[in-house]
């Protein structure tokens, strides 16, 4: 019997040894808990290894980064972001990159190859094969990394599949939030600088990672005006805030909204780096569908016309224009899984 | 009796020195390299003094410091370990700056000489990461052989030994032909030149290949400890 006990003893306390010593800790976590920060502005949430997140997805990928293999410095880009749900106030950016080893990345970068077949996986939820879109609730189980003043579920910048980010679909088509309507005076003090609140009950902290709306504000830099490009916005008190633009083909297509117009964007942060982490707050539109009122994208509406390509509420030759300009365009490896 | 210097005098010495400046410019700036050379060798040696000295003190060199805010290589990217700083070896700078130390690397202003080990990494926030080993690219045979050859050489650790990592490396750690290697980015370094030889992966900057030398004039000038206990460098060559 004591030599049982011993042994039972001995198995269970390796059991445990290999779990703390091979296993991932991982928890269920609120946006609001995954983004505290210190009062540097620094992420603190280390709870656990991974985090699993739900929410309704604020973007459609390909209007925010170039997903396109061998683009740019970090080759292909994929980021979502993710606005929590019932009092969950605060939202968090899904990220995924192709040459890690560019900054770090210890386990290489992806090939082109790899890049598609890792944009089909995330693009498509794993037991539907559903192409996740903007206004779809998911949930997000990852590895985190903190980025410039806010913690992002990403790979940890490494391209083996053990760091690999799952996403899974809740719910197709809930729709966008309500973005919250502020003012400028809300997320920036009289001398124009960036209001930091630690706690986030105030200021650009309790609006980041959300979709948000400011009303009443003028495009001041309109030369700016192109996608990925960042305009500018004032209420006219002497208050601005960067409106960061995504790639859409509305930036292209239209020119820039003149007079005063209202900004619906997620309010994101990118701050300067390694010591400053509250400085670099900005809105992100991602598209813009022309209406000259509203910078934002209203979805892709066609005026209830078939044909209307240009949204312009006419089938004419524009629209075949349209059409043979971008004839077999696409965005490669979001939506082609062969 | 002639006042003057004729146009033609004037034009010959206008000549004359053109040429010596010719000739002097590009022997004065290759001094000038050859002799930043020297410090930044020499500035690799203190550094090199002070791994040793953390070693002894803590049996284990500092982390590598890849944080993917610090950026690119020519940004902070690999710089000095901040546990260099912390424990008295290097000279802190102050709190709001980026750079970990005032030892600046004289061919990348503004930015520390970089540093990379075998064994624990720093990827987010100051801590050091329990997932993720921090590993080299050293070829076959190192320090006898060098190839920038993917197939001639390997990582330490390498995919399997990384996988089984939990943050205690030790157990792999020491089979690392080499256990820390310090640079500077060197003269006229860009990232294509370093894409147009190794590709987009980080096997830098162990291979001798992508040294500096004196001929090229182009390169990362380096020093390591090898597991044999001595160092060596691109000033060896």
């Amino acid at each position: 019997m004591r030599r049982i006990t011993l042994f039972a003893i001995i198995l269970i306390s390796g059991f445990i040894i290999s779990v703390n010593v091979f296993g991932e800790t991982i928890a269920q976590v609120t946006h609001w808990e995954l983004q505290a920060v210190n009062a540097n502005g620094e992420g603190i949430y280390e709870e656990t290894d991974k985090v699993i997140i739900t929410g309704i997805v604020l973007n459609n990928p390909e209007e925010m980064l170039v997903p396109t293999p061998a683009t740019g410095y970090m080759g292909g880009q994929w980021q979502i972001y993710v606005q929590g749900e019932d009092g969950d106030h605060a939202g968090t950016a899904v990220y995924l990159g192709q040459y890690y080893s560019k900054v770090g990345g210890q386990s290489g970068s992806y090939t082109d190859e790899q890049l598609l077949s890792e944009l089909c996986r995330i693009n498509h939820d794993p037991n539907t094969g559903y192409t996740f879109a903007a206004g779809d609730r998911i949930k997000v189980t990852g590895w985190y990394k903190f980025y410039k003043g806010k913690l992002n579920v990403n790979e940890i910048h490494e391209a083996d599949p053990d760091f690999d980010f799952e996403m899974e679909l809740l719910e197709p088509a809930v729709g966008l939030p309500r973005p919250e309507v502020i003012s400028l005076d809300m997320v920036k003090d009289s001398n124009d600088g960036f209001l930091f609140d630690q706690t986030r009950m105030t200021g650009c902290e309790y609006y980041q990672g959300q979709l948000v709306r400011v009303d009443d504000v003028n495009i001041i830099d309109a030369n700016n005006w192109a996608p990925d490009a960042t305009v500018t916005i004032s209420d006219g008190s002497g208050r601005t805030f960067p409106v960061k633009l995504g790639i859409g083909d509305g930036f292209t297509r239209y020119d820039c909204p003149t007079g005063q117009i209202d900004v619906i964007g997620i309010f994101d942060q990118e701050s300067s780096g390694t010591t400053i982490c509250k400085d670099g707050y900005r809105l992100w539109v991602t598209d813009y569908d022309g209406n000259g009122l509203v910078l934002t994208d209203r979805g892709h509406e066609r005026g209830n016309l078939p044909g209307d390509i240009n949204t312009d509420y006419k089938v004419d030759l524009t629209d075949f224009a349209e059409l043979a300009a971008n004839w077999l365009e696409q965005r490669a490896g979001l939506y082609d899984c062969e | 009796m002639r006042k003057a210097f004729t146009l033609i005098e004037l034009l010959v010495v206008i000549s004359i020195i053109g040429l010596l400046l010719g000739i002097l410019v590009p022997c004065l700036s290759r001094a000038k390299e050859l002799a930043k050379v020297t410090v930044v060798n020499a500035e690799l040696r203190q550094i090199g003094l002070a791994l040793d000295m953390y070693f002894e003190n803590n049996k284990k060199y500092p982390p590598t410091e890849a944080d993917c805010i610090s950026g690119k290589l020519t940004d902070h990217l690999y710089q000095l370990p901040r546990a260099l700083v912390e424990s008295h070896y290097l000279t802190r700078m102050s709190e709001e700056e980026a750079m970990s130390t005032n030892l600046e690397d004289r061919f990348n202003h503004g930015h520390t000489y970089k540093y990379r080990c075998a064994g624990e990494i720093i990827v987010d926030r100051n801590r050091i990461s329990t997932s993720i080993a921090a590993s080299l690219w050293i070829p076959n045979h190192f320090p006898s052989r060098s190839s920038i050859d993917p197939e001639q050489g390997r990582w330490y650790p390498d995919i399997d030994e990384r996988k089984r990592y939990s943050g205690d490396y030790s157990s792999y750690f020491p089979r690392s032909p080499v256990s820390w290697v310090v640079f500077s980015l060197g003269p006229k370094f860009s990232e294509e030149w370093l894409e147009e030889k190794i590709g987009i992966e980080s096997r830098y900057p162990v291979p001798k290949e992508l040294w500096y030398t004196p001929k090229q004039r182009r390169g990362f000038i380096v020093r390591m400890r090898l597991k044999q206990e001595y160092q060596i460098g691109s000033f060896d060559e």
